[in-house]
């Protein structure tokens, strides 16, 4: 009897192994139209990363026939002063505005001759900047 | 129950062996990986073109720079017989030079994260009216790769880029090259002065009398010069107060133009010939005398041309005091041209 038992557990035993690799199959196959499934209708919802965004809106900000970024670069010319103040006037006047109505805290600063704004923020950013002549610096930005 | 033992085993063993091969094949944890491996590539990705588009506003700051140092240089280089056609030529080849001095290292937006690789531009300028259209095209595109574990992805963005700029002193340059000058000077001398003129005398009071060569152009131009070389200088002044008068017709919306006219020669050259019928001795008693000229106008001379744009200034690259600075500069055009009029 015990051998007739162990026999059919054996049995057993294999007609489940047979039936365990079908189910396999059948998931692994019904996972895979899942996956594909849940790629096309997946609603991914990604935070934009605010920095870059802002900060390229603020570049290509057009003032009085100069774009930001030309306005800011051309602080590298000794004699900036006279040609550009209304220029770098306005740009501070601008973000220190939206910044006070926004509630940021940031600052904006290059070549050590503009810095525009407060933060005790430590993150900072550093974009290119072309200067004239060839050569190029980085505007740096904290907060 | 020996035998309910092995059964229980047996099933015990077959979801230890579900279990393996389940885990073998990535059936129960593969999906949720996969979607947050790709949420990281987007948020990447978000980033990466944000940073391409910063490459390209770089790249065309980067060129109005570049526009206005090769106009600054051009302007200044002792040049003669200038026109647009070899300002073209001259402005594409230096703006694509001082562009490329902008593409050597690659372009970083926020973090190192992130750079751009630049490449090499051509530079085509070409002008209408008083606005320089500057295209510059590159082979490559701008281009961004990140690479994390397991991941890459690259975004490319086309490196065309454009700029118009009005440049005021442009509209001058044709007028003003040796060609145009040339011009307004033989439309000067056709309009002033007369290419045949004839002087005649009647009657038999004027008997033995001939008209000299320089009172058939006397008569002609309402002048009364003594001799030729009086005519001649005469006639190369009326040149030279006609192309200064041309310092105050141009100049204007804040553009200066000085002109210096120099080393100025010409004359005015004089074929005659005449008929005579003395009838004196006859009983009509009569006397006719004609003498008829052709005349012929040369002037040859070197023109000083500058051209300041008074409106605005630009920031270049200027080397003063034996040394390099950045300054503030108006974009002036300098060139000396030659003038060689014939007329007829």
């Amino acid at each position: 009897m015990s051998k007739n038992k162990g026999s059919a557990a054996l049995y057993a035993l294999g007609f489940l192994i047979v039936i365990i690799v079908i189910v396999i199959i059948v998931i692994k196959s019904l996972t895979a139209i899942n996956i594909s499934s849940v790629k096309v209708n997946l609603d991914i919802s990604i935070k934009s990363d605010d920095t870059g965004t802002w900060v390229l809106s603020f570049l290509r900000t057009n003032n009085n026939g100069n774009s930001h970024i030309q306005s800011l670069g051309s602080v590298y010319a000794e004699n900036y002063m006279e040609n550009i103040e209304t220029d770098i006037g306005s740009i501070k006047n601008t973000l220190e505005k939206s910044w006070r109505i926004e509630r940021f805290s940031r600052s904006v600063s290059i070549l050590g001759k503009i810095k525009i704004g407060d933060t005790t923020q430590d993150e900072r950013s550093l974009i290119d900047i072309p200067l004239p002549g060839g050569t190029k610096t980085a505007l740096e930005i904290k907060g | 129950m020996k035998g309910q033992a092995e059964v229980i085993l047996a099933f015990l063993l077959t979801i230890v062996m579900a279990w393996i091969m389940l885990t073998s094949l990535n059936v129960i944890w593969d999906s949720g990986f996969t979607i947050n491996r790709k949420i990281n590539i987007q948020q990447d990705l978000y980033a990466m073109e944000n940073a391409l588009d910063g490459a390209k506003l770089y790249m065309e700051t980067a060129l109005q720079y570049s526009t206005y140092q090769a106009l600054f240089d051009y302007g200044k280089e002792e040049k003669s017989d200038d026109n647009t056609g070899k300002l073209s030529a001259a402005v594409s080849e230096k703006t694509g030079q001082n562009l490329n001095r902008y593409t050597t290292d690659s372009y970083t937006f926020l973090s190192q994260n992130y750079k751009v690789a630049l490449p090499k531009y051509e530079v085509v300028a070409v002008f209408n009216n008083n606005t320089l259209n500057i295209v510059s095209t590159s082979s490559n595109n701008f281009v961004i790769n990140r690479v994390n574990i397991n991941e890459k992805a690259t975004l490319e963005k086309n490196a065309r880029l454009e700029f118009n700029f009005v440049y005021p002193p442009l509209q001058y340059i044709d007028i003003l090259s040796s060609d145009g000058l040339n011009k307004i000077i033989t439309d000067f001398i056709n309009k002033t002065w007369n290419v045949t003129a004839a002087k005649t005398l009647e009657g038999c009071e004027n008997r033995n009398k001939e008209a000299e060569d320089i009172e058939v152009f006397n008569e002609m131009s309402k002048q009364s010069f003594k001799d030729w070389a009086e005519a001649d200088k005469h006639f190369l002044n009326s040149i030279e107060s006609e192309i200064m008068g041309l310092q105050s017709t141009l100049s204007k919306n804040n553009i200066t133009v000085n002109l210096k006219l120099q080393n100025q020669t010409g004359h005015i050259d004089h074929l005659c010939k005449f008929t005579k019928d003395d009838k004196c001795d006859q009983a009509q008693k009569t006397y006719s005398y004609a003498k008829t000229c052709t005349f012929g106008y040369s002037q040859t001379s070197n023109i000083k041309i500058q051209i300041n744009d008074g409106g605005k200034q630009y920031p270049v690259k200027v080397s003063e005091d034996g040394s390099e600075k950045i300054l503030f500069k108006p974009l002036s055009f300098i060139s000396t041209n030659n003038l060689n009029v014939k007329y007829p």
